[in-house]
């Protein structure tokens, strides 16, 4: 501790492994909640598009709810105020896998009912003349053909997730940004520990769209429309 | 060069009239004071955001013995030795403890001491000493003293089953509150403090640490100004006014052994 160490030695030695932790942390937090909300958002996005208000209701207020207030509460209400209220308590990984599934949800709805509503009208109409169910039709003949326009909005909706994990830090989960206040705190040399943080979290970025864009071509290559 | 000669010579008679008369030192503007008002007792923000608190008493005080005012700068606790470092504030008046990690960056005039204290929920069996933390959550405010007597409690071999650190020491409560942690271990006046707003809930049920010097935190190269603020808190301590600001906020003087 006594002599300074230099840049890479105190990146290779103090920095970068502790950060690699965080990450994977950070990484789990991502694909999960990517996973959950993914699943909930496609449900939203159906009812939200049905014709009866007993679905369509509900998702607009969830939507509405989800949207409308800051994630940062959304995370802090279930650490904090769920307990007290209705005796449940979660950890804080499971506590942030739930906030940033059921916020992300709401925007991946809102992605899916755009897509689905792009699909031009007649299109239902069409496959519905030829015998086809509702929900035949919508499987067969509608989502299919969002698939292609739904991927950028979606990259968009998962790279904002991936930096929002950085808000799970203040319910003490141990992720990217957590690990990297303890650090630059520990050894004051706040410059290099937030460098490397930007790295890693532009590094889950990159490998999102990298992984996007291999999706497109696989899509174009099937002659996805 | 015959510039840089004269100027230098003006320098030496600057500093050594200084020296010869640290009573008379009057600060330079105002006396930028960084503190975390996550703290109370010790630093916290009145409902319309002024910085209140036995720290912030006893900066304004001395600050006044330094012919100048107090200006407050709160600052996370996080970036706290940082901001210090580059300049963004003259010192750091915020319940710090004196460590020896701490003095290798900056300097300390102690001026109390404070020791660390368990709190649990009231209805929850009494955490009297470290053996009873075995299986136990402990919430911590991150990057503290009492984080690191937790930590190495655990390094010792104690079964701590979790250690929360949080950011600001107020959540710390709201955890324990919340079933999220078992206990909390948190600077004395800062348990006392909760436990009197909420006294329902929790209670204070055992000694961690025994009282330890906590500082002010000056930049290594301002050492004037160190020992200015020496001689203003000595003055303090002896005319009783740092008694008065210990009364008013704790009804005692901090740092005794409790029971």
């Amino acid at each position: 501790m006594e002599e300074q160490l230099g840049f890479w030695a105190f990146s290779i030695q103090n920095v970068i492994p502790r950060l690699g932790q965080g990450l994977v942390i950070t990484l789990e937090l991502t694909f999960l909640s990517a996973f959950l909300g993914l699943f909930l958002g496609v449900l939203l996005a159906l009812c939200r598009i049905s014709s009866k208000k007993i679905f369509s209701l509900p998702a607009l207020v969830y939507v509405t709810t989800f949207r409308g207030t800051p994630l940062l509460l959304q995370i802090l209400f279930i650490y904090f105020a769920l307990p007290p209220l209705i005796q449940i308590r979660l950890d804080s990984f499971p506590s942030g896998v739930l906030a940033l599934s059921l916020n992300c949800a709401a925007y991946f709805a809102e992605i899916f009912r755009a897509a689905i509503e792009s699909i031009p009208k007649g299109q239902m109409e069409a496959a519905r003349a030829l015998g086809l169910s509702y929900v035949q039709s919508m499987r067969k003949v509608i989502i299919p053909q969002t698939y292609r326009r739904l991927i950028p909005p979606i990259v968009n909706e998962l790279a904002a997730l991936s930096k929002d994990t950085s808000l799970v830090s203040v319910i003490a989960l141990s992720e990217l940004l957590y690990v990297t206040q303890r650090i630059g705190a520990k050894y004051l040399r706040p410059w290099e520990t937030y460098l490397w943080a930007a790295v890693g979290y532009l590094l889950v970025v990159l490998a999102l769209t990298t992984l996007a864009s291999h999706f497109e071509r696989q899509l174009k290559k099937r002659g996805g429309v | 060069m015959g510039k840089i000669q004269s100027l230098l010579v003006a320098l030496v008679v600057i500093l050594s009239f200084h020296s010869t008369s640290v009573l008379a030192y009057k600060h330079p503007g105002n006396l930028k004071i960084a503190i975390d008002t996550t703290y109370p007792p010790m630093e916290f923000e009145t409902a319309d955001g002024k910085a209140q608190g036995f720290d912030v008493d006893v900066a304004r005080e001395l600050a006044k013995r330094l012919g100048t005012n107090a200006e407050f700068i709160v600052m996370g606790w996080d970036g706290i030795l940082a901001g210090l470092q580059s300049g963004r504030y003259d010192v750091i008046i915020s319940s710090m403890n004196i460590t020896n990690d701490r003095k290798k960056q900056v300097n300390f005039v102690e001026y109390v001491k404070m020791g660390q204290v368990f709190v649990a929920r009231k209805n929850s069996a009494p955490i009297k000493s470290e053996n009873d933390l075995v299986g136990k959550v402990v919430a911590v405010q991150a990057d503290t003293t009492s984080f690191e007597a937790v930590d190495n409690l655990k390094k010792k071999g104690i079964a701590i089953k979790d250690i929360k650190a949080f950011k600001g020491a107020t959540d710390t409560f709201s955890a324990l509150k919340a079933f999220q942690a078992d206990v909390v271990v948190v600077d004395e006046p800062v348990g006392y403090y909760y436990v009197a707003k909420d006294p329902k809930s929790f209670a204070v049920t055992g000694v961690a640490l025994n009282p330890e010097p906590v500082g002010v935190a000056i930049r290594k190269k301002d050492q004037q100004l160190k020992s200015a603020i020496e001689i203003a808190l000595k003055s303090m301590q002896k005319d009783g006014s740092f008694d008065k600001i210990s009364r008013n906020w704790f009804n005692t003087k901090l740092g005794q052994k409790f029971k």
